[in-house]
Parts: C-alpha cells; sequence; structure tokens
C-alpha cells in the first residue's frame, strides 16, 4: 500500500471517527436543555417546542382545557401536580429542545449513513475500476487498493460505533438533547401528597375456579368453559400452598423457622396467622364478599386488604406487594385479589392473615384464636382437603409453580419423608435459586456444625484480604478439604476473634445475616470448624457467592474438587460445585462419635442453577454411609426438581 | 513488503477489537444478577458495600442509582429485587420474622410517584426539605395502636423516584432511634 492510498483510508477512517466523537461527546456532556416559557400561550405552542411526553399528555386535553399554560402545567407525568394542588403561575418545571441539539441529533443519525455510504460507494466504484481495467496491471492495482480503502473505512467506522455503543449505547443514541432546569428557579411546591391508586404492580394469574373466572372483568361463561367443572369452593385458604405456617415471631436460624416467645393461641401482640410464600404468588379471597378497603394498611402492615364476608366476618391481610381488587368490588372466594409480599413490618416474603374483630379493640388474642382455627381448617385440615382439586396452575411459566415459583413440589415432603424412612437416619436438605431469597426446605436435620464448609467463606476472607495471596492453600482447602492449609489461612486472617470477624462479615455480605463464626473452643477439633451453620444460611450464601471476584474464586475450586470429595451434589446435574465437611457430632462442642455429614454448593439442573445444602446422619454414624445417604438425597433432589418444572404431581 | 501491507490493516483491526472485548469485560452487567429465568427487567439488583472507616459504610445501588451511608454494624443484604423493598436493617435479623426493636430503612425505586401511594399513609403531606445538593420532600407517621412511627423521604431521580422510610416498630425511643436513622436517609445521593 503507497503513502497515496494509505492517506485515503487514514483520512476517510478519521472523519468518520471524528464526526462520532464529535456529536458523542456532545451528548455526553448533556448540553441540555429547555424550559418552556411560562409566555407560551397555547398548547399547540407548547406542543410545538416540547418533548414527547409532554405534547401527548397536551394532546389528551380537550380545547377548552388545553388554553394557556396551565393545561400542560397539570399534565399526569409532572410529578408534583396531582390536578388539585396545581401551583399555575409559580411554575416554570419543564423542558425545551434546543434547535441546535435537534440538529445534531439529526446530523449525526446521517453522518453514519454517509460514512457506510461512501464506503459502498468507494468499493463499487473499485469494482467498476477492475471490471473496465481490461488487465492493465496498473488500473488493476488501483482497483485493489480502493477495495481495500473502502473495505477498511467501513471496518474502523462500523468499529467505532460498536466501540461507543459498547462504552454507553447513550453515545451513540441521541434521542434529544435537553437543557437542564436552573436549579435556583422555585420549581414546585413545597409540600404535596401522593393520589390515592389501587397500590402496586399487580400481578394476575389464571383463576382456579370457576365463579372466581367469571368475576373477573370481562370474562363471560364461554372464557370459563374448561373450569366449569371446578366451582369454586365456599372457603380458601388465602395462599394455595403456603410455603410454611408461622405464629408471627420467629427464630430464623432455622428452616422453617420456628415461633417464638408466644403461646399458640394467645399471640396478643400478633393477632393473625403468617402464611410464608415466595414473593408474587397469588393471594385469594377466602370468601364471597366485598373489599372494604385496600391499598396502604400503615407502617406495620404495609399494603393491605381488608374483605367484609358475607358472612359476617372482616378478614385481613397485610404485606402484600400489590392488590388487584378497590373499595367496594365484589369478591368471590377463590379469586385472586392481590400478590404475596413483604411491605410493613416483615423480614420475609408472607401474609399476615387476621380474623379481624369488631370493633378491633375487642383483643387480638380472641382474633388469633379464631384464625388459628380458620387456617388449620382452611389451609392445613378438611376444608383444604375439600377443595385441594383446585390445585396450582399447571403452566410452568405462569404462576407459583413457574421459575419464579415453588422449586419442590408439594409432594416433596411427603417423598422425603418415605426416603429417610428407607435410609433410617437423620437428614435434612434445603435449596433456592441462585439470586433467589426464598428458601424451600425439607427434612428433620435443620442445622448443624459447619465442619469444612466453613472453609469457603475462610477462603473468601482470605482473598478479601489479600487477592494474591494464598492461592495455594485455598485451592488446597476447597479441593482436598486440606485441615492444615484452613488453619493457615485462619493464621493468615489474624486468628480467633479477628480472623472470626472478617469471616463473619463475608457471611453477612452474602445473605446469610445471623450465622456467627466460632473463635475458641475446649473440644480437639478447630474453633471455625464448630460454627453453627444451618441449611438455611448455608444456601442463603450459596446463592449469593457468585456476585463477588472472591465467591466466584472460590466457586471455581469447588468446581474441581478432588474426587475423594465427589460426592452429593457433584453427582447430579450439570456444572456442580461443591464443597463437603464432616465430622464427629451434630452440635457445636460435642462430640458423640457419629458423624454428622454435609454439603453445599450450587448446581445447574435443566438451564437453572440452585444452591443447595444437605446433611445426614446415618443410623451407624459412620462417613461412608452418611456420603452414601447424600448421594440418594442428591438424586431424590433432582428428580423432585424435574417433577415440579414439568408440573408432574 | 506484502505482509508489511497486511500489518498495517490488521494491526489496527486487532487493537480495536481487543478494546472491545477489554471494555465488553468491564461494562458488562456487574449491577444485575443474571437470573435467565426473568425478565431482565426483574433481575435482583446487586449492593455493594464499602468500609469509609469511622465505623460507617457506602451502600450502594448502582443499577437504580443510589447510595447511603449507614453505620458498619447495620444489616445490608447483597441483593434486592425489584419486586421488593431494599431494607437495612440496625438490629440482628435472626432474632424474629418482624422488627420488634431497631431501626428499618426501607429504599424503594418507582418509575412513578404515584406508585409509592401503597407505601405512604393516605394523604400524606410531603414537605420540602434542603438536602447538600439537591431537594428531597419529608413526611412523618406514628400509629398509636401499633406503636410504628416513620420518616418518609422522597427523591427524585432521572426518571425515577426514590422512597427512603426509616421505620421503628415497638421501642419505647421511637423518637430516638427515628432521629438516629434521619442521619443516615440524609447520607442518600443519587449516582449515575
Amino acid at each position: 500500500m503507497d503513502f497515496f492510498s494509505f492517506r485515503k483510508v487514514f483520512t476517510f477512517a478519521v472523519a468518520c471517527l471524528a464526526v462520532l466523537f464529535f456529536v458523542s461527546t456532545a451528548n455526553a456532556q448533556g448540553v441540555s436543555s429547555c424550559l418552556w416559557s411560562p409566555g407560551s400561550s397555547s398548547c399547540e405552542t407548547f406542543a410545538n417546542t416540547c418533548e414527547s411526553t409532554y405534547v401527548s399528555n397536551c394532546a389528551s386535553y380537550g380545547p377548552d382545557e388545553c388554553t394557556g399554560q396551565k393545561a400542560c402545567v397539570t399534565s399526569p407525568d409532572d410529578p408534583f401536580n396531582f390536578g388539585g394542588n396545581a401551583t399555575s403561575e409559580a411554575d416554570t418545571t419543564g423542558t425545551i429542545e434546543l434547535d441546535f441539539a435537534g440538529r445534531a441529533a439529526n446530523f449525526y443519525s446521517w453522518s453514519i449513513g454517509v460514512g457506510v455510504f461512501v464506503a459502498f460507494g468507494v468499493i463499487i466504484f473499485a469494482g467498476f475500476l477492475y471490471v473496465t481495467s481490461a488487465g492493465n496491471s496498473t488500473k488493476v492495482s488501483e482497483a485493489k487498493k480502493w477495495i481495500i480503502a473502502g473495505i477498511s473505512g467501513l471496518i474502523i467506522l462500523l468499529s467505532s460505533y460498536l466501540l461507543l455503543n459498547t462504552i454507553n449505547p447513550e453515545l451513540t443514541n441521541l434521542e434529544s438533547i435537553i437543557l437542564t432546569i436552573n436549579e435556583k428557579v422555585e420549581l414546585v411546591d413545597t409540600k404535596f401528597t401522593i393520589p390515592k391508586t389501587s397500590g402496586g404492580t399487580f400481578i394476575p394469574s389464571p383463576p382456579i375456579c370457576y365463579e372466581a373466572c367469571l368475576a373477573e372483568p370481562g370474562n363471560t361463561p364461554i372464557e370459563c368453559s374448561s373450569l366449569k367443572d371446578k366451582p369454586c369452593p365456599d372457603a380458601v385458604c388465602p395462599l394455595r400452598p403456603v410455603g410454611y405456617f408461622g405464629s408471627g415471631f420467629f427464630d430464623r436460624t432455622v428452616d422453617p423457622p420456628i415461633a417464638i416467645s408466644y403461646d399458640r393461641d394467645y399471640r396478643d401482640k400478633h393477632g393473625g396467622y403468617d402464611l410464608h410464600q415466595t414473593i408474587g404468588v397469588p393471594v385469594y379471597a377466602v370468601e364471597d364478599g366485598e373489599i372494604v378497603s385496600a391499598g396502604f394498611g400503615g407502617i406495620d402492615c404495609g399494603t393491605h386488604i381488608n374483605l367484609g364476608a358475607d358472612s359476617g366476618v372482616t378478614f385481613r391481610y397485610c404485606h402484600l406487594s400489590a392488590v388487584g381488587v378497590k373499595k367496594g368490588d365484589r369478591v368471590v372466594a377463590g379469586q385472586q385479589i392481590g400478590n404475596n409480599g413483604k411491605t410493613g413490618n416483615a423480614k420475609s416474603p408472607h401474609i399476615h392473615f387476621m380474623y379481624l374483630d369488631l370493633p378491633m379493640t375487642s383483643g387480638k388474642a380472641n382474633s388469633s384464636v379464631k384464625v388459628n382455627s380458620y387456617v388449620d381448617f382452611y389451609c392445613k385440615g378438611e376444608g383444604y382437603d375439600a377443595n385441594a382439586y383446585l390445585g396450582m396452575p399447571s403452566d410452568p411459566g405462569s404462576g407459583p409453580s413457574g421459575s419464579t415459583g415453588q422449586i419442590l413440589p408439594n409432594l416433596a415432603q411427603n417423598s422425603f419423608n418415605e426416603l429417610t424412612a428407607r435410609l433410617g437416619g437423620q437428614y435434612g436438605l434445603a435449596i433456592t435459586r441462585v439470586g433467589g431469597s426464598q428458601v424451600e426446605s425439607v427434612g428433620s436435620l435443620t442445622t448443624g456444625v459447619a465442619w469444612s464448609t466453613i472453609k469457603v467463606p475462610m477462603s473468601m476472607a482470605s482473598l478479601i484480604q489479600d487477592p494474591d495471596a494464598n492461592s495455594a492453600d485455598i485451592r488446597l482447602a476447597i479441593r482436598n478439604s486440606d485441615n492444615n492449609a484452613a488453619l493457615r489461612l485462619w493464621t493468615f486472617l489474624g486468628g480467633g476473634q479477628t480472623a472470626a470477624s472478617k469471616v463473619n462479615q463475608v457471611l453477612r455480605d452474602n445473605g446469610d445475616s445471623s450465622t456467627r463464626v466460632q473463635s475458641s473452643t475446649t473440644i480437639q477439633y478447630s474453633a471455625y470448624g464448630q460454627t453453627t451453620w444451618s441449611l438455611g444460611n448455608q444456601v442463603r450464601f450459596m446463592s449469593s457467592i457468585s456476585q463477588s471476584e472472591e465467591g466466584r474464586r472460590v466457586l471455581t475450586e469447588m468446581r474441581n474438587v478432588a474426587s475423594n470429595q465427589q460426592w452429593g451434589i457433584y453427582k447430579i446435574g450439570s456444572n456442580p460445585a461443591v464443597k463437603g465437611g464432616w465430622g464427629p457430632g451434630t452440635t457445636a462442642g460435642n462430640i458423640d462419635g457419629r458423624y454428622f455429614v454435609r454439603q453445599m454448593g450450587q448446581v445447574t439442573i435443566d438451564g437453572e442453577i440452585y444452591a443447595v445444602a444437605m446433611a445426614a446422619k446415618a443410623p451407624n454414624g459412620t462417613l461412608s454411609s452418611g456420603q452414601q445417604h447424600l448421594n440418594e438425597m442428591a438424586e431424590w433432589l433432582e428428580t423432585m426438581i424435574r417433577t415440579q418444572q414439568r408440573g408432574i404431581e | 513488503m506484502k505482509s508489511k501491507k497486511y500489518l498495517i490493516i490488521a494491526l489496527p483491526a486487532l487493537i480495536v477489537i481487543l478494546v472491545l472485548v477489554l471494555v465488553y469485560i468491564n461494562f458488562s452487567d456487574k449491577e444485575l444478577v443474571e437470573s435467565p429465568s426473568l425478565p431482565k427487567e426483574l433481575w435482583p439488583r446487586v449492593i455493594t458495600t464499602e468500609d469509609l472507616g469511622g465505623g460507617v459504610k457506602l451502600v450502594m445501588n448502582k443499577f437504580d442509582g443510589y447510595s447511603i451511608t449507614v453505620p458498619s454494624e447495620w444489616l445490608v443484604n447483597s441483593t434486592t429485587s425489584p419486586q421488593d423493598v431494599f431494607r437495612i436493617y440496625s438490629e440482628p435479623q435472626d432474632e424474629a420474622e418482624h422488627s420488634i426493636q431497631g431501626i428499618v430503612l426501607n429504599i424503594i425505586t418507582t418509575d412513578s410517584l404515584e406508585k409509592m401511594e401503597q407505601f405512604t399513609p393516605e394523604g400524606t403531606e410531603f414537605n420540602k426539605i434542603e438536602m447538600k445538593d439537591y431537594t428531597a420532600y419529608k413526611a412523618s407517621s406514628y400509629e398509636e395502636e401499633e406503636n410504628a412511627g416513620a420518616y418518609m423521604y422522597i427523591f427524585i431521580g432521572d426518571k425515577k423516584y426514590y422512597l427512603v422510610t426509616c421505620a421503628v416498630f415497638e421501642n419505647p425511643n421511637i423518637q430516638d432511634l427515628l432521629n438516629e436513622c434521619e442521619k443516615q436517609a440524609k447520607t442518600f445521593e443519587l449516582i449515575n
């Protein structure tokens, strides 16, 4: 390539880049904007000079409203004006598009098109030269140079666009350039109120019974014909199925959490029944009736619904994420009225379901007794069995059985009980989706000492302290479960309480809010290994660690464990990452000689990544039996997940 | 000589590709937790914390565009879902299902002010307060029956609205705790 043709390529490319960078930089600096003038005399004038959202709002006003500035000021998109609280003449908020900005945006789009066009033009020209060269070697050579020049320019142009788009799509997406408002100008009221709306983003699910289907707006018997053989019962459980039941105050260090400090029937401070499920699942009207109130229900209750049932009882639902009804609506038992959530004073998603006495001051304890009976009957007992055929939606993507819903099928608990009865020992399993928050668990063994599983957060703490140190020890500690390597890591972290604090912080940063790492012990085993770590907290931790660099590094080691560590979760699904732990005792400082064998990890099953923790205490108390039983539990788990994913029960 | 010609073309192209790869790695979605089963707008947001010294830490939700400073010992989850309320607790979270003593600091991000209605008492009047760099709005609420109190703050970002709520339940020193929480709420900043 001689100097002349190289210059052509270079000049062309630089010109294109210059155009791109010029306009992109102008945009990145946010060259600004636009203020519509209070002097604007009409919406038409306003519409011609303001951005599209305001234009459309103006268009929605009638001719009488659309005279002068005020109609535009009270547009719904103006955050501080909700109709009744307009500040009229004082309002000078808004935007105006600069002519320069519009031209720049147009020029930008235009120049990209022209650049590509010119590049293709060069190539076509070169092709023409080549065809008409008639074997003249000089012309052929010239044509080739032009082809190379055109292609090179095109590549550089497109690469520069790709580069800018990768750095920030806004750099290549000049919609309109808006001047920001002057902050010194008094733009809005000094006070305002938020208007009443329905509350939350309601996520509807398919109706579960005939009358509930008919109750939905627009539905006719034809739309609901598939449910004709599923009439709604007189009363239903407000959640289907309930993940676990609670009395209101829990110890969350065990899974499922257990009620603390309250007598079941006289919880005068709580007054309701907590029914736990994942966030967003449907909440149903328990009986036919009318909505008394819906929306914000107090700092404590959060988003609520009060349902005045035809039976004379008022039911109250608290902590919803959204409501799908409004005051005065008629509803039937089994009709979806909201979504489960954790608004108000709730630490995990559930509904606080109350049997509201009128007046409420008649006593929460009394209310508790009644709601207990109700839940016992309709969510656990004969009433639940009687309408259990309603089941859950079978479409995995449309309801709680979908990928945001349950992981294990309803039959899991009974099935697991059968498995453990056959194995003969004590077992437990917890699972959640990676990145998820709702933990599902089965089995009676819910917690125990960490043994070598604690090496995972310990390794992460070491990497936080120095990402370049201890690689060999981390590898040994995770892949081979080497205790000497773990001790060196512990020492590196400062040992004792200092090291424990650092490992605690890793746990806190990764979804485990309660486990406390042991810094001393009276037995011959390491103190950190005697940390009590519940299966629930282990899966919360495992579901979170992929988010940090140190977590990902440790996960890599967990995916490459030595052959003698490849049991349990490692034998199922794809891309397993595991860390096992075992020792002759289940509770801290208590060595009873029977091996407590556990394992935690991540595994992919049918494209979904799960965090899993399992524990076993075999009847003969040996390590090999414990490992063998974890193998069987892992196989059972894979079957259950696939059963649920395919909607088979 | 021919190889030099190719070198002149290939070298810049190679550099561009390398830069693209590096930029892609650097700018890929570290602000979101990849959840293939969910639409991207529902992917959980990554919460990062940074120890600032002096007993405080900076909590950041880069995707939703905010940060707040809280005492180091307050509990912060590492992710939050857009379907959910992001919570920071001043008390151990393992004691009970409901907060019964400490401060609960909620941050809710919405795309409209109207959507905040479900988190605020009906008719609550928000009053303008002066912040360091920009304007915010504050309201308060107290429920005698539940012995619960809350301060609420609204911050306005670029097409996003943030409701920061300090709530205290069943504590004899509600006012003191709310004042303590207010100090943290006022460290709320819009980022990006």
